[in-house]
C-alpha cells in the first residue's frame, strides 16, 4: 500500500512538473510571438511614417513646381516627384496586405510618378503649358487630401497600438482615401491616364486584325493541325487584348486569333535532344521560314539571346530598308535542333498596319562621344512608353569594352534612346 | 490524510497516468521541436548577410550591380564601406525593402546575387525568384499555364496598381499564399525556370490579366467577381 502510494506520488509530481514545463513553454512562445508581433509592427509603422515623409514631399514639390518658371528647376523638381513616388509605392505596397483601401492610394501615386516623368522629359524640352500647370494644381490638391487622410489615419493609433492592426481592423479615414480616389469624387487630369502602361492598354487596337473576320473554334484546331501536324483539341478562350482560342496536343499550345485566325502564341514544351548545337545562321533560317508559313513574312532577325540550350530571337518587320521594332516577333529555338519551340507575335497583332514610310533627314549632325566605335547605322521606327512611334537613326558600336544601341530622332538627331548590351555568364546578354 | 492523498484517488491517478501524462509528454517534446527548428532558422537568416565591414567578391558583384544600375556611384573594390551601405539604403527604400542598410535574404534576392553563407545552390535573380513563384504555385499546371503565372507577376510589376518591381510583387503582404506558407522557398525545377525565362523575354499568354485563381479552391469571394479573360489548367485568369 505504500509502495502504491509512492508510485502515485511519483506520477502526480511527474505530471505537475510536465503542466509546470508546458506552461514555461508556452509563456516562452507566447512571448516570441508577441516579440515578433512588435518587430513587424515596427516595421509596419516605420512603412507607415515613411509613407507620410514622402507624400508632404511630393506635395511640397508639386506645390514648388507650380511657382518654378524655369524649366530646368521645373525638371528637378517633377524627377524628384518621381521618385519620391516610386519609394512611397514601396511603403504603401507593404501597408496594402490589410487594408483595400490603400490600393486605390497606391495606384494613384504610381500614376503620379508616370506623369511627372512625363513632364520632366516634356519640361526639359519645351516647358510646360497652362492646360499642365492646371493638371499639376489638381495633382497637388489630391495629394493634399490625400496625405491629410493618411495623418488622420495615424492620429487614430497615436496613442498606442500599431498601425498594421489598425489598417487590419479597417481605419475610417482610411477609407475617406477610397471614396476620394476610387469613386470619382477628385477629377482625375485625363493625361495620367496616358503614362506607361496605363488602364487603356488593355483597350489597345489589335492593328493587324482590323477588318479581319472572324473564325470559328473548329478553325482554330484545324488551323494548328495544318501548321503543326499533329490532333489537337480546343482548350478555350482569351477574351483579353487579343481575343484568341487555345488549342493544345500534348506539350504543345498554341493560340490562334478570332480575328483572321493567326498563330499569335505558340510553344512546344518536349525536352530536345541532340548532341551537338547548330550554328546561328541555321537557327535563324528555321524561324524566318517558320514565320513565313505563319504568314509573318518580311521578318528580320534583329536580335539573339543564347541561354543555354535556346536561343530567343527578335524578328522586326522590314520594309524599304527601315526596321519596325513596334512589330515584332519573338521566337524561341532549340539549339540542338533548330526546332522552333515557341513563338510570340503580341507586339506584331497589335502594331503592324500599312503605314507610309518615314520621314528620315540626312544622317549628318548624329553626335557620338569620342572614342565611340561606330559599327552600323540603321533606320528605324521605335515605340515609346507613350504607345507612340517615332523614327530614328540606330547606329551601334563599341564603347569602353561595351557595346550600345544608340538611337536619334530622325529628323531633330536628338538622343532619343541608349541601350547597352550586358553579358550575363552562361545566360545570354541582356540589353537594357 | 495529507492534501495529495486527499485528491490522489484511484480515478485521478489513472486519468494522470494514461491521459495526462501522454499529453503533456507529447505537448512538451512537439514544442521543444518546433522551437528547436524556429532557432535554427533564425541562426541562418543572421548568417547570410552582408553589412558594413563586410568584404570579399559578393561585395563586389554586390556594387557592381548597384553601379549598374546607378544606385551606387564608389568605387567597386569589394569592401562595404559607407558609400556601400548608402546605395543599399538607397535599393532598399526605392525597392520597397526593409531599409536597414544591411543585405539580407530579401535585399540579396532582389540584387540578384547569392549570399554565399546560406548553404543553399540557388542563385538570386529575378529571374530564379519569379522561378520560384512559378514552381510553388503552378507545378504540376500545363506548361503554358506556369508562364502564365509568370505573365500575371510581371504584368502586376507594370501596373500602377501594384508595386514596381519582381520583388515587390511577390512579396506584397498576402500576395500569394505560397509566401506566407513557406513554399516560395521549394527549389524550382527547369520547366518553372523556363517558364519564367518565357515570360521575362515578353511571352505573355494571359494578355494583361493581373489576377489568377482555382476555381475549386479559392476562397475569396472578391476575386471570384472579376471576368474570368482564359482558363489554363486548373487556374482561371481576370484583369
Amino acid at each position: 500500500m505504500k509502495k502504491e502510494r509512492k508510485i502515485r506520488i511519483v506520477h502526480l509530481c511527474a505530471a505537475l512538473l510536465l503542466t509546470a514545463a508546458l506552461a514555461v513553454s508556452l509563456g516562452f512562445f507566447a512571448d516570441r510571438q508577441n516579440s515578433y508581433a512588435a518587430e513587424i509592427g515596427a516595421l509596419y509603422d516605420a512603412a507607415y511614417y515613411s509613407a507620410v515623409d514622402n507624400l508632404g514631399d511630393i506635395e511640397n514639390k508639386l506645390k514648388k513646381v507650380g511657382v518654378a518658371t524655369s524649366a530646368r528647376l521645373q525638371r528637378e523638381l517633377l524627377e524628384d516627384i518621381y521618385t519620391s513616388s516610386e519609394v512611397t509605392v514601396g511603403f504603401l505596397a507593404t501597408l496594402s496586405g490589410k487594408n483595400d483601401e490603400i490600393e486605390p492610394a497606391l495606384k494613384f501615386v504610381n500614376q503620379l510618378g508616370d506623369y511627372s516623368r512625363y513632364l520632366a522629359e516634356k519640361a526639359d524640352a519645351e516647358g510646360l503649358d497652362e492646360r499642365e500647370r492646371e493638371k499639376l494644381g489638381e495633382l497637388t490638391d489630391i495629394v493634399e487630401k490625400l496625405n491629410e487622410a493618411f495623418l488622420a489615419a495615424g492620429e487614430d493609433v497615436a496613442s498606442g497600438g500599431n498601425i498594421y492592426n489598425a489598417l487590419g481592423k479597417g481605419i475610417t479615414a482610411l477609407d475617406g482615401i477610397h471614396d476620394m480616389i476610387d469613386s470619382g469624387n477628385v477629377d482625375y487630369p485625363e493625361l495620367i491616364y496616358d503614362g506607361p502602361f496605363s488602364d487603356g492598354l488593355n483597350d489597345r487596337e489589335t492593328k493587324f486584325l482590323s477588318g479581319k473576320g472572324t473564325v470559328s473554334p473548329e478553325t482554330a484546331v484545324e488551323t494548328a493541325k495544318l501548321r503543326f501536324g499533329s490532333e489537337f483539341t480546343y482548350a478555350g478562350e482569351g477574351t483579353l487584348g487579343i481575343d484568341t482560342y487555345l488549342v493544345v496536343s500534348g506539350e504543345r499550345s498554341v493560340q490562334i486569333t478570332k480575328a483572321g485566325g493567326y498563330v499569335v502564341q505558340y510553344s512546344d514544351a518536349s525536352i530536345p535532344s541532340g548532341s551537338a548545337y547548330k550554328d546561328s545562321d541555321e537557327l535563324t533560317a528555321s524561324a524566318t521560314e517558320f514565320l513565313r508559313q505563319l504568314g509573318y513574312a518580311s521578318m528580320k532577325a534583329v536580335w539573339i539571346s543564347e541561354q543555354t540550350d535556346t536561343v530567343y530571337i527578335n524578328f522586326a518587320y522590314t520594309q524599304d530598308d527601315v526596321v519596325y521594332y513596334p512589330d515584332i516577333v519573338k521566337v524561341k529555338v532549340d539549339r540542338y535542333t533548330a526546332a522552333v519551340t515557341g513563338m510570340e507575335a503580341m507586339n506584331y497583332i497589335y502594331n503592324h498596319t500599312e503605314r507610309e514610310l518615314p520621314a528620315f533627314g540626312p544622317d549628318t549632325g548624329i553626335s557620338l562621344p569620342e572614342g565611340f566605335e561606330r559599327k552600323s547605322l540603321v533606320k528605324c521606327l521605335i515605340p515609346t512608353e507613350w504607345n507612340t512611334e517615332i523614327a530614328a537613326y540606330e547606329v551601334s558600336g563599341e564603347y569602353g569594352g561595351d557595346t550600345y544601341y544608340v538611337y536619334f530622332d530622325a529628323e531633330t538627331k536628338n538622343e532619343v534612346r541608349i541601350m547597352r548590351v550586358i553579358k550575363n555568364g552562361n545566360e545570354g546578354n541582356l540589353i537594357v | 490524510m495529507n492534501i495529495i492523498e486527499k485528491y490522489l484517488t484511484p480515478k485521478t491517478d489513472k486519468i494522470l497516468r494514461f491521459v495526462v501524462a501522454p499529453l503533456v509528454l507529447v505537448a512538451v517534446v512537439g514544442l521543444v521541436l518546433v522551437g528547436l527548428n524556429g532557432f535554427s532558422a533564425d541562426t541562418e537568416a543572421e548568417a547570410a548577410s552582408l553589412k558594413m565591414g563586410s568584404s570579399g567578391s559578393t561585395v563586389r558583384e554586390l556594387q557592381t550591380r548597384l553601379k549598374n544600375w546607378g544606385y551606387y556611384t564608389g568605387s567597386v573594390d569589394g569592401i562595404f564601406g559607407s558609400q556601400t551601405y548608402a546605395a543599399v539604403k538607397y535599393f532598399q527604400r526605392v525597392n520597397g525593402l526593409q531599409v536597414d542598410g544591411i543585405v539580407g535574404p530579401a535585399t540579396a534576392a532582389a540584387v540578384g546575387i547569392r549570399l554565399s553563407s546560406s548553404g543553399s545552390s540557388y542563385s538570386s535573380s529575378d529571374e530564379y525568384l519569379l522561378a520560384r513563384l512559378v514552381y510553388a504555385e503552378a507545378r504540376g499546371e500545363p506548361y503554358v499555364g506556369q508562364v502564365a503565372v509568370a505573365a500575371v507577376v510581371l504584368n502586376r510589376v507594370r501596373s500602377s496598381s501594384f508595386p514596381n518591381t519582381i520583388a515587390g510583387v511577390i512579396y506584397q503582404p498576402w500576395a500569394f499564399s505560397v509566401v506566407n506558407d513557406g513554399q516560395i522557398n521549394l527549389s524550382p525545377d527547369q520547366n518553372a525556370i523556363n517558364a519564367a525565362r518565357d515570360a521575362m523575354n515578353g511571352w505573355d499568354p494571359t494578355y494583361g490579366c493581373l489576377y489568377y485563381y482555382n476555381p475549386v479552391t479559392a476562397t475569396n469571394s472578391w476575386i471570384k467577381q472579376k471576368p474570368i479573360h482564359l482558363t489554363i489548367g486548373s487556374h482561371v485568369f481576370c484583369a
